[in-house]
């Protein structure tokens, strides 16, 4: 099995980072040159982060993409006016994101095109399955891991997470790091609850209600909720955090407890924390599952240092039996 | 949106139309219509009601490419000022050509006047491999020097010089397309226009097949009222979906004043509401909530009801009306105002009360308008105006907590038979409190003379 097999059998994969400058773009790069080497269809868009003022806010540069003739592509007007290939339009959305709507297009030639894409999940995926209708076999999507978007990763059917140096320059850190959030990608489905409007919900033996928390960092107003109930489920529509997770065990509420997140990404929690919660008997799930199948490391960090990469590829390879490589090689060791 | 449109249930028809692209509605709000064209808008809606009737499929198609039909407003208007339209623009253009094209297969034959130019040359020019896909770029076939560039630029995919010859030579082919889509302007221009228009139609038909709504019958000279079998939509709507029935009514008026009267609770306010909502509708063109509808053109419309918001302002209720109602005054010599006046005076004592609705309506008797007025207020003695009433209680009336069930809402004419003396009688149906009501007997007997002064 190599990685382009490992990719083709999703028609949508997202690839998320650890931090900022671990190499996302450059993995972005690698992964549209191996499907479409390997003559498969692609399609390529990026998660918005309600625009230009978060970008200027967070300094972060949307990435170039290399794209090669025939590939499709969906971003903003500005940066498909900005591009510099040729390419022909397939679609213009009716929405509109800070920056313009959202075009479609196949590239007739190769080279270089800003991704800026959707910014909430109903508008990724049908973003997503226009460009399947046209003719792409895998989407790859640009993610992002934030707070503030209202769009997540995981609307795809599977994440490649990136991560390396630009994280942390221990190796036991990235291991550790990278172990969590395949963990976290992991966990299992829950179907008590659907798609629900934003808030925290709480399921126990009286049935489902909806709490006036706005959040679970207001966790202490929980309590009364819970206090004396058996098998208790929390669902909240945004972040679960360490600090809530603490409290819980603290107040020994976690054997009972299940704690209900819209997918893996909306945990904001630490390895420690985890895995406390956990022997405290407490289980976390999530509402959409889609897993880390794959996992690239960038050796170099943003300030020039280069770590050894052949352990964390070869230990999370072990643990976990998906494919990780190492970004600034050509070839992922999973090949050799 | 204003305070008397929601009361009235106008906003309520707004939200209730339901428009298929953005363009549409904003068509429908510019448009604002006199008598001559409001008969041609009744005649081009009656010609599209049909179409929908004998065309069901071809009425889901239309409506499904009108979903298509994104707003080129501002593409066009770059056409017209010779700017040269960029590929997402001309991208627009050719997709609008595509659905403007299918719209106008389906509806040429029967619904011409309506239907969008034929825009095949225009669908061609962007289409220069004849694909028939609906996608844009500048192709290669425009421009053999064009092709070669590219050929090249595949082969070395970095030449910087390569890619600047390419956008030169673009750019020119997009200059030369937006001057032949100059030539073509008007019809891209207005075929957007019609399709704007179309979408106004079904929404407006489909508003028309949902409540039931009929065309109104209506001229500028027309001196009378008369509408059978109206209803509110909004109140109907409500009334329906907790079970209850809402009851139809007739009703008709001439020029000058007619008074209203009747008991507590049978409909009067809803009546005027209803009259307001009419003349709102028939001013945007829509066809109205009734069986039949004979309706003059008002140059002007006022509604006064107890509620409204002017407490707000600070005004006492009182002084509020008056304001409001010396506002109306000052219209009177006007040619034509529909005036719907509910209960004024009421918030005064009732001797003033009953002058003030006196001096009112004797003023507007004078005018060419059309004038309700609903008074609780003793109009026995009074021979100067029209009067209407409302049936109200049935004689077989029973207790119930169901006020509806037990009040006949029929507008009759009142030749000061009928009993509108009611509260006592609805107060005791509703089994209200027993003391309350012998007090209230009682009062009327011995204080009989003080409450006619």
């Amino acid at each position: 099995m190599n990685l382009a097999g490992e990719l083709k059998k999703y028609s949508s994969i997202s690839i998320v980072g650890s931090e900022k400058n671990t190499g996302k773009t450059v993995t972005l790069n690698y992964l549209i040159k191996i499907l479409h080497d390997s003559k498969i269809n692609i399609g390529v868009t990026s998660i918005g982060i309600d625009g230009e003022s978060t970008d200027q806010v967070t300094k972060t540069k949307k990435p170039e993409i290399i794209l090669g003739e025939g590939d499709f592509f969906a971003t903003s007007e500005k940066h498909y006016k900005s591009k510099k290939i040729t390419s022909e339009i397939f679609d213009i959305s009716d929405e509109n994101t800070s920056i313009g709507r959202v075009v479609t297009a196949k590239a007739k030639n190769s080279g270089k095109v800003i991704i800026s894409g959707p910014q909430n999940n109903l508008w990724i995926k049908k973003t997503i399955d226009k460009m399947k209708k046209y003719g792409a076999d895998t989407v790859l999507v640009d993610g992002a891991i934030s707070r503030l978007s209202h769009a997540s990763p995981a609307v795809t059917e599977a994440v490649v997470f990136s991560t390396g140096a630009a994280f942390s320059l221990s190796e036991s850190e990235i291991l550790k790091d990278t172990i969590h959030r395949i963990n976290l990608s992991r966990l299992d489905k829950e179907y008590d609850f659907n798609d629900e409007e934003n808030g925290v919900y709480i399921k126990t033996d009286e049935g489902i209600i909806k709490t006036k928390i706005k959040s679970l960092l207001m966790y202490e107003d929980i309590d009364r909720y819970i206090e004396g109930k058996k098998d208790v489920k929390i669902y909240t529509t945004g972040a679960v955090t360490d600090s809530f997770l603490k409290h819980m065990t603290e107040k020994k509420y976690a054997e009972n407890l299940t704690v209900v997140a819209d997918d893996f990404t909306k945990f904001f929690i630490s390895p420690q924390i985890f895995n406390l919660f956990l022997k405290s008997k407490g289980k976390l799930r999530v509402l959409k599952s889609s897993k880390i199948i794959a996992v690239t490391v960038n050796p170099v960090s943003p300030s020039g240092y280069t770590i050894n990469t052949e352990g964390i590829i070869s230990k999370i390879n072990n643990i976990f039996g998906i494919p990780v490589f190492d970004v600034m090689k050509e070839v992922s060791s999973y090949e050799l | 949106m204003n305070y008397k449109e929601k009361i009235t249930g106008y906003e309520f028809i707004l939200s209730e139309t339901q428009f298929i692209t953005s363009q549409g509605k904003e068509f429908f709000l510019s448009e604002n219509y006199s008598c001559e064209e409001l008969n041609i808008q009744y005649e081009n809606q009656e010609i599209f009601l049909n179409f929908v009737r004998k065309n069901p499929e071809k009425t889901d198609s239309l409506k499904n490419y009108l979903m298509y039909i994104k707003n080129i407003k501002n593409t066009t208007e770059k056409i017209y000022y010779s700017h040269m339209l960029d590929d997402t623009e001309l991208f627009e253009i050719k997709e609008f050509c595509y659905y403007s094209g299918k719209i106008r297969e389906l509806i040429y034959d029967e619904m011409k006047f309506i239907s969008p130019h034929n825009l095949e040359d225009v669908y061609k020019l962007l289409d220069p491999d004849g694909n028939g896909i609906n996608t844009f770029y500048i192709f290669d076939s425009y421009d053999e020097e064009l092709s070669e560039i590219r050929k090249q630029i595949r082969k070395k995919s970095d030449d910087e010089n390569l890619k600047l010859k390419e956008t030169e030579k673009e750019n020119e082919i997009r200059e030369k397309i937006t001057k032949k889509l100059k030539t073509e302007y008007l019809n891209i221009a207005e075929s957007f226009s019609k399709i704007s228009y179309i979408d106004v139609l079904q929404a407006k038909t489909f508003l028309a097949l949902k409540y039931e709504l009929t065309k109104p019958v209506f001229s500028q000279n027309s001196d009378i009222i008369d509408i059978k079998k109206f209803f509110n939509p909004e109140i109907k709507d409500n009334l329906e979906k907790s079970g209850k029935k809402y009851q139809k009514t007739d009703i008709c008026i001439k020029k000058g004043v007619t008074l209203f009267t009747g008991a507590n609770m049978t409909g009067k306010t809803v009546v005027l509401k209803t009259l307001y909502l009419i003349d709102k509708m028939i001013k945007k063109a829509f066809f109205v909530p009734a069986g039949k509808c004979i309706f003059p053109f008002f140059e002007n419309s006022f509604l006064i009801t107890g509620d409204e918001q002017n407490y707000l302002k600070g005004l006492s209720s009182f002084a509020a009306e008056m304001k409001e109602i010396n506002e109306i005054l000052k219209h009177k010599a006007e040619e034509k105002n529909l005036i719907l006046l509910d209960e004024i005076g009421r918030t005064t004592n009732p001797t003033e009360g009953k002058a003030i609705v006196h001096a009112v309506a004797s003023l507007l008797n004078e005018s060419d308008s059309f004038s309700l007025i609903t008074t609780h207020f003793d109009a026995e003695n009074i021979k100067e105006f029209a009067k209407i009433t409302v049936k109200g209680i049935k004689e077989d009336a029973e207790n119930t907590e169901n006020i509806e069930n037990i009040i006949d809402y029929s507008i009759i004419k009142d030749n000061g038979l009928t009993d509108k003396k009611q509260a006592v009688k609805i107060m005791k149906i509703m089994n209200l409190d027993k003391n309350l009501i012998e007090y209230t007997v009682n009062y009327l007997k011995g204080g009989k003379n003080n409450y006619e002064q």
